[in-house]
């Protein structure tokens, strides 16, 4: 240890010294105490993309069995039936860019419109659906139809929760103090689950479906 | 040893352990003061400012440290999950892992009486598990990938039930204090680092030079001090986790009369598979775990190897010899296994009597109170049994926060189906798509009044996921239908005294200012005593069963028209910060009061246990006599 040239000289700079310690210690643990708040909130937006993510995965689940149903009842629907696969295996693709890659904007807005884009099919194929007495009959159609619409109403319901957890989240990221600490440990702000409005509309114009049936088009909420 | 002794005895560890605190508190700022005296004073024994300043600092920073980590630990055991980095299991999943440990779960809660536990995963391949929160309203259960993974399903239930002994025995809420107080001591090793770094980072100007020296001295040896404080903190932490991980092992095998389940489990991290834990946070609250989450000198678990010879030489808890404390060294070992002595004759009391449908006993009422947080393979198998025995539609339904409500909803409904119809069009007011599936539920699936407490349970757990906003909707659902009949019922009062415990416990504030009085308690009798009784008569006799057990509890019931939904909600709450005292005899008079008359229906039982869990004394589920 140095010898100090005079002790009236140095003990007032060592007290402030120790006294500044204090202060940026507790600095330090303020810090810690947002970055630990704005830590809780992004897992809660995590948690909610996985609560959006099950009901999903049970979507894509019951699209190939549905397909597989109604396939021998609606030799006509072929295009239709196309559309719904092929939505279906973009929406998967989607996801697992998503899992690949959780919180990515970019890769949410994707799944969103892939989602919005199979949800609208779905809707598409559910209206035909109606102009075959047959398959009215047939249980397990009727079933998976259900299954369907229930799936649908839970992942409307997961991703207004997520939602909201992606509001509270980024509205906490914006506030100060908060902005300060988000911006020193690069927090980025979470993407909304929302379906771009043009990407819904476009499947209609792969429909090869008599002109017939647009008319009911609102019987499908979403 | 009766609940609330067992409770009482884990408050009494936790002040053992504020004493200790204080004196880790006490040997740190007299060390700050020694190396101050001896850099700054120059070996001036006593100089009264910088004294002054060594308390003053130390007590700043030890007590924010701490006040911030009490703040992060007052979320719950959500917030230690989060911070080992896991993410909640949605109740509803699918995949088989997952499926086993969440039915598990389901299972081991229902059968004890307590909220479903959120659980919550690890991506780690290792097998560990942990439960953390302060009270077992707000505890999770976390488990690694590896341990859903590679364990069978009576390994995952021995597990549990270890877990589930912590929260039974408060050691979670223990666990927590522990993290928020070496928190604080270790703020101090924080000031430290700061000292050094500045110190090292600042130009050095050549005539402070020799301040920068001693600025950096003072800097390492508070990092010294801080991290002495820590150790001495960690050694704490472990000497009260050993004891604790030894009765958790051998509540375990009570609970599950199999000690292959955990002792299997604890082979295969021996074997291998291992527990350590990936997180950062992972040594913070290494007290938390199944198994040591991380390699440090010290161990907050004891060996494997001997927990294994205890639990295998526990064996003869199985067979009820009460001489297993010749053989088990640890006093907390001889209490389980007095304890499975104790529970035996209640549970073969309920057996017997579990074909008969309606009415319950006193005998099954005081015995459910005999075995109040603690489990047994009989209540697990009935409540594997009520859930297997649910409509599947049901239990789907019921897993899911959206469906989960229309599940609520259709247990409101009303008999008569014109108000029913009236019911279904106040809730389409409000949102039309819950009221379409409440209408579909009703139409498919019967509950019976056994099934219904079980299902309000299972639909609380995936209630939790409902944003605020979403949960305020609901709550004006359920305000609509309670209101649409001009009376609340029983069935009323009990839904809304689980959803407020299981979902308003995490998501509010709550003000512990307020004190519980003999008032609340009176209040929450009364609604006992008028939900259970026909007239005026049987009223006032189960109010003088209550006062039997209760001398304090004034003359007379409260009158029905001050016994709101609201004014119970607050009774409840304050109740539920109360001192356990307070709880036990407010359980004691609850139960006087509804075995009063020998008339107990289901529903009448299963409104005593509500009231119960939502002040934190979860009562297994009471069996129906014949």
């Amino acid at each position: 240890m140095h010898s100090a040239p005079t002790i009236v000289a140095v003990s007032p700079v060592l007290v402030a010294a120790v006294a500044a310690g204090t202060a940026i210690a507790i600095v330090a643990i303020w810090l810690m105490a947002v970055y630990n708040g704005l830590v809780t909130r992004r897992v809660r937006v995590q948690n909610g993309f996985s609560q959006i993510d099950v009901q999903l995965r049970r979507r894509h689940d019951l699209v190939p069995n549905l397909v597989a149903t109604v396939k021998g009842y609606m030799q006509h629907e072929r295009s239709t039936l196309e559309a719904v696969t092929s939505a279906r295996a973009a929406a998967i693709n989607a996801r697992t860019a998503v899992s690949a890659n959780p919180g990515d904007v970019g890769a949410t807005l994707a799944l969103a419109n892939a989602e919005g884009v199979l949800q609208a099919v779905l809707g598409q194929l559910m209206i035909l659906m109606e102009r075959y007495p047959d398959l009215k009959a047939n249980n397990n159609a009727l079933q998976l139809q259900e299954e369907l619409v229930s799936t649908e109403n839970r992942i409307a319901f997961a991703r207004q929760a997520y939602n909201d957890a992606v509001m509270t989240f980024n509205t906490k990221l914006a506030v100060f103090p908060d902005v300060l600490v988000a911006r020193l440990f690069s927090f980025t702000a979470a993407a909304l689950f929302e379906a771009d409005q043009s990407a819904r509309a476009l499947p209609n114009v792969d429909f090869g479906a008599p002109a017939s049936i647009e008319a009911p088009r609102n019987t499908h909420n979403s | 040893m009766d609940f609330f002794e067992s409770q009482e005895r884990a408050k009494r560890n936790t002040s053992w352990l504020v004493a200790l605190f204080i004196m880790g508190v006490i040997a740190t700022v007299v060390s700050v003061h020694v190396v101050l005296s001896l850099t700054v004073s120059q070996g001036k024994i006593f100089d009264p400012s910088m004294f002054a300043l060594s308390v003053g600092s130390v007590l700043a920073v030890v007590g924010i440290g701490t006040a911030v980590k009490f703040a992060q630990m007052s979320h719950g055991g959500a917030a230690v999950a989060q911070a080992m980095g896991g993410v909640q299991v949605d109740p509803g999943s699918s995949d088989p892992d997952e499926r086993r440990i969440l039915n598990v779960v389901e299972e081991m809660a229902i059968a004890s009486g307590v909220r479903v536990p959120p659980v919550y995963l690890m991506d780690d391949q290792t097998i560990n598990a942990f439960a953390a929160g302060n009270s077992e309203q707000d505890s999770v259960i976390g488990v690694t990938r590896g341990c859903i993974h590679a364990l069978s399903r009576d390994e995952l239930q021995g597990v549990m039930a270890h877990e589930f002994s912590h929260i039974f025995h408060r050691d979670t809420r223990l666990n927590m204090r522990l993290v928020a107080w070496l928190g604080g001591i270790f703020a101090v090793s924080m000031v430290g680092r700061i000292l050094i770094r500045s110190q090292m980072y600042s130009r050095p100007s050549r005539d402070k030079n020799s301040n920068a020296a001693i600025g950096l001295g003072i800097g390492v040896a508070l990092f010294i001090i801080g991290i002495i404080g820590y150790f001495f903190g960690r050694i704490i932490q472990s000497a009260v986790s050993r004891q604790r991980e030894f009765l958790a092992d051998a509540s375990a095998v009570q609970y599950t009369r199999n000690p292959d389940g955990i002792a299997g489990a604890l082979e295969k991290i021996a074997r291998g598979a291992g527990s350590q834990l990936s997180a950062p946070a992972a040594a913070e609250f290494s007290h938390f775990f199944f198994a040591n989450g991380i390699a440090s000198l010290f161990s907050t678990h004891p060996p494997i190897e001997d927990r294994i010879a205890r639990i295998r030489g526990a064996k003869m808890v199985e067979a009820g010899v009460t001489a297993v404390g010749t053989n088990v060294a640890t006093t907390a070992t001889m209490t389980a296994a007095k304890n499975a002595g104790v529970i035996q004759p209640a549970t073969t009391a309920r057996t017997s009597s579990m074909a008969a449908f309606h009415g319950v006993s006193a005998a099954a009422i005081h015995g459910a109170r005999r075995s109040m947080g603690s489990l047994n393979p009989h209540d697990i198998g009935m409540a594997h049994g009520l859930i297997a025995g649910l409509p599947e539609s049901v239990v789907d339904a019921a897993r899911n926060p959206f469906s989960a409500r229309a599940v609520i909803c259709s247990l409101l409904l009303a008999r008569d189906r014109r108000e029913r119809q009236a019911q279904l069009a106040g809730i389409a007011t409000i949102d039309p798509a819950l009221a379409n599936a409440t209408d579909a539920l009703q139409q498919t699936a019967t509950i019976t009044p056994r099934q219904r407490l079980p299902v309000i349970e299972l639909c609380a757990a995936s209630l939790v996921q409902l944003s605020p906003a979403q949960y305020q909707q609901f709550r004006a659902v359920l305000a609509q239908l309670i209101a649409s009949d001009s009376q609340v019922d029983r069935l009323e009062w009990t839904v809304r005294v689980i959803l407020r415990g299981a979902i308003e416990g995490p998501i509010a504030v709550k003000d512990t200012s307020a004190r519980a009085t003999v008032a609340d308690v009176a209040l929450v009798v009364s609604v006992l005593a008028w939900s259970g009784a026909s007239d005026e008569a049987g009223v006032a006799r189960a109010w003088r069963a209550a006062r039997g057990s209760e001398p304090l509890l004034p003359a007379a019931q409260i009158a029905t028209h001050l016994c709101t939904l609201d004014a119970l909600d607050e009774s409840l709450q304050r109740l539920s910060n109360t001192k356990l005292g307070t709880k036990r005899k407010l359980v004691d008079a609850c139960i006087a009061c509804v075995a009063a008359d020998g008339q107990t229906t289901v529903e009448e039982a299963e409104l005593l246990r509500a009231v119960c869990a939502s002040i934190g004394a979860p009562m297994p589920p009471i069996a129906t006599a014949a």
